[in-house]
């Protein structure tokens, strides 16, 4: 028996035979589960890989192995900028959403009281909406004939309707981020919410003050749910294509729109196909050392 | 409590004589809880003092405030009404974090991400203690509670026991005037609590630290307290040694919370002559009031050729017997009234046995109902 084992109290040794068949029964369980990863993600993934070897022969598909694709895409001046303007575009909203969400969810969860559930639902009900309306709701408040423009137009500040507001880098990162935040909450508000009120309690019993507690106590606790809020927000800004050409114009434009492209107007698959993989890429490796950040020893019960 | 039987109220020691400094370490005055959006008060008008020195119980069934009481003394709650003196000095005001107090919780509240030797130092984080000192101090709470070799371990790989003896030698670190525990022993098996109880005894003698203590377990006040208080529904109903809290119950909730009891309702006329029912009783001292209740603890009733000559003697029947190990129980029935009485286990008593009772006159304590006297 492990040392640590011993420890947890519970752990009774099995004979191997009930071990296996508990295993079986472990994954029988998940098979539901399994089959959809499986439908969903794994087979789509592969496909898309194959296409991303093959190559485009005046709109058929030559299903031939090459790499051609790969090297055409990361040669390419424009995939490169793009691939890293939409990095550091889905970092920046990524890193935004994070630092307003986990305010607004310890605020929520230590100050709001009886107010805790219905102001939590506040956030999070804009993903009731559909994601397209969303994002076009940021259209309607920024365009030239804009609520914004128009207020600022009636108050007097400006005389002529500033059209810089919409098409910029920085409205693709101001709508990326409004679309990540309740994502990123939810991760936060679950993860503090678990965290039993006697630890505020007792670190204040230990001399702590609230910036103490959270500083040496909440935020170790909590780290690991940003973390995974991060990396929600991440997946999500990093493949986006929607926004960006909604409210992003020339400036704003993400590899997304690429691919999209790819798959449609310019009708080459198996170059659309090596682009996606670059970003799944990207983003595994990226994933991967963020995850090293939500590593905890803690366990809560 | 004295297993004699035949005095039990004869050996009542003063109640003054624990052996107290004088100096006030808590002090609660007019002290009233009332949460938003609730009735009644979850504390009400709770006035106490606790001494340097004293082991000190806060007894109440669930819901009687006891706990509310231990968090307006730590600081987590702040009351509606009176003022919190730590010292002497008013810390209604204060944070929990500005008061000499440490507590220990009745789910340890232990840190998760820190393992046993940072739980135990955290508090001297904000101490201005040094390295070195630390360390010493940290293996020295460690070897009080017995936890030595334990200070690698996460809070999550220990057992419950452990896990309070942490608490435990978190809360002594910073040597406070005054360790505030919430029944600490409420998620613990039978066995563990009992030695944990020893424990806690031994330790806070050692240690000479001031402990208030809150359980619902009468049994562990008794034991381990010097005084205690009985709350129930938010009102400190008695404040007292152990054992003149168990035989000179002030009201009707003291007298059956605490240990068995008989309680017989009783009347007093104009002659000073008590009756309860068909017995007329001698009491060692005639009630103010008409209507009371007595209680008589089954321990002073005296049977058979030992209740001859006692102040209060009847003729009675047995009607049932409880073997419990170490004594019997004897339901007898005295001219209507059922009155549980005590036997040595060796004692054969078939039920319909007729029995003579008996009990001396300071056996009989008037307790009121403070709810009836209420205004």
């Amino acid at each position: 028996m492990s040392a640590a084992s011993e420890w947890s109290g519970g752990a009774i040794e099995e004979p191997l035979g009930e071990r296996a068949k508990a295993a079986g029964i472990r994954v029988g369980l998940a098979s539901p589960a399994l089959l959809w990863v499986l439908l969903i993600v794994l087979i789509p993934n592969a496909i898309m890989l194959l296409y991303s070897f093959w190559t485009n022969g005046l709109g058929t598909i030559i299903q031939e192995f090459t790499t051609k694709n790969y090297s055409q895409a990361l040669q390419s001046n424009v995939v490169r900028a793009l691939l890293q303007r939409t990095f550091l575009i889905a970092v920046a909203a990524s890193l935004i959403a994070t630092a307003i969400a986990y305010p607004l969810a310890y605020l929520i969860v230590r100050r709001a009281g009886r107010y805790k559930l219905p102001l939590a639902l506040l956030v999070v009900v804009p993903l009731w909406v559909s994601y397209l309306m969303r994002v076009f709701a940021w259209k309607i408040i920024l365009g030239e004939k804009g609520v914004l423009n128009g207020l600022l137009q009636q108050a007097g500040v400006i005389d002529h309707p500033i059209k810089a507001l919409l098409y910029s880098k920085v409205t693709v990162i101001l709508t990326l981020t409004y679309v990540a935040v309740p994502y990123v909450f939810l991760s936060i508000f679950t993860a503090l919410e678990r965290l039993p009120t006697a630890l505020y309690d007792a670190a204040g019993d230990c001399g702590a003050s609230e910036w103490s507690t959270f500083r040496d106590i909440i935020w170790p606790l909590s780290r690991p749910a940003a973390v995974i809020g991060f990396a929600i927000a991440f997946v999500i800004t990093f493949g986006d294509y929607v926004t960006p050409a909604l409210v992003g114009g020339l400036q704003g434009t993400m590899l997304g729109s690429i691919i999209l492209q790819e798959f449609g107007t310019a009708n080459n698959w198996p170059l659309g196909a090596a682009i996606a993989m670059v970003i799944l890429v990207v983003s595994f490796v990226f994933l991967g050392a963020v995850s090293l950040l939500a590593r905890t020893e803690a366990v809560i019960d | 409590m004295s297993p004699d039987v035949g005095s039990p109220v004869g050996d009542l020691v003063p109640p003054d004589r624990v052996s107290r400094s004088g100096r006030s370490v808590v002090e609660l005055v007019g002290v009233s809880k009332v949460y938003p959006n609730t009735r009644d008060a979850a504390v009400a008008d709770v006035t106490l003092t606790v001494e340097e020195g004293e082991f000190f119980a806060l007894l109440g069934p669930s819901g009687s405030g006891k706990t509310t009481t231990l968090r307006m003394i730590a600081g987590f709650e702040r009351p509606t009404v009176g003022c919190v003196r730590l010292a002497g000095r008013d810390v209604t005001k204060l944070p929990p974090y500005k008061r000499d107090v440490n507590t220990v919780f009745q789910n340890y509240a232990l840190f998760p991400h820190m393992r046993v030797a940072d739980n135990v130092a955290y508090p001297l984080k904000f101490r201005s203690v040094g390295k070195a000192e630390t360390a010493s101090r940290v293996s020295e709470a460690l070897d009080r509670v017995g936890m030595t070799g334990f200070e690698r371990r996460l809070p999550h790989q220990l057992s419950g026991g452990q896990r309070q003896r942490v608490a435990l030698a978190r809360a002594l670190i910073s040597r406070p005037a005054l360790v505030l525990l919430d029944e600490p022993l409420g998620a613990l098996d039978l066995k563990l609590r009992q030695s944990m109880q020893l424990m806690l005894k031994r330790l806070q003698r050692e240690v000479g630290i001031t402990f208030v203590y809150v359980t619902h377990d009468q049994g562990e006040a008794l034991a381990m307290s010097d005084r205690l208080a009985v709350m129930h529904d938010g009102r400190i109903h008695q404040t007292g040694a152990p054992d003149e809290v168990y035989f000179r119950p002030k009201t009707t909730f003291v007298a059956s919370f605490i240990g068995k009891t008989n309680l017989v309702d009783a009347e007093r006329d104009a002659t000073g002559a008590v009756r309860a029912g068909g017995l007329a009783l001698r009491l060692a001292t005639t009630p103010a009031a008409e209507q009371f209740k007595v209680s008589i603890r089954p321990e002073s009733i005296l049977l058979a050729e030992a209740a001859e000559g006692a102040a209060n003697t009847f003729d009675g029947i047995v009607r049932e017997t409880i073997f419990l190990g170490s004594e019997r129980e004897l339901i007898v029935e005295v001219s209507g009234q059922t009155l549980l009485a005590k036997a040595a286990s060796n004692v054969v008593l078939e039920a319909g046995t007729p029995i003579r009772v008996g009990w001396p006159a300071e056996a009989c304590v008037v307790v009121v109902d403070p709810a009836e006297q209420a205004p």
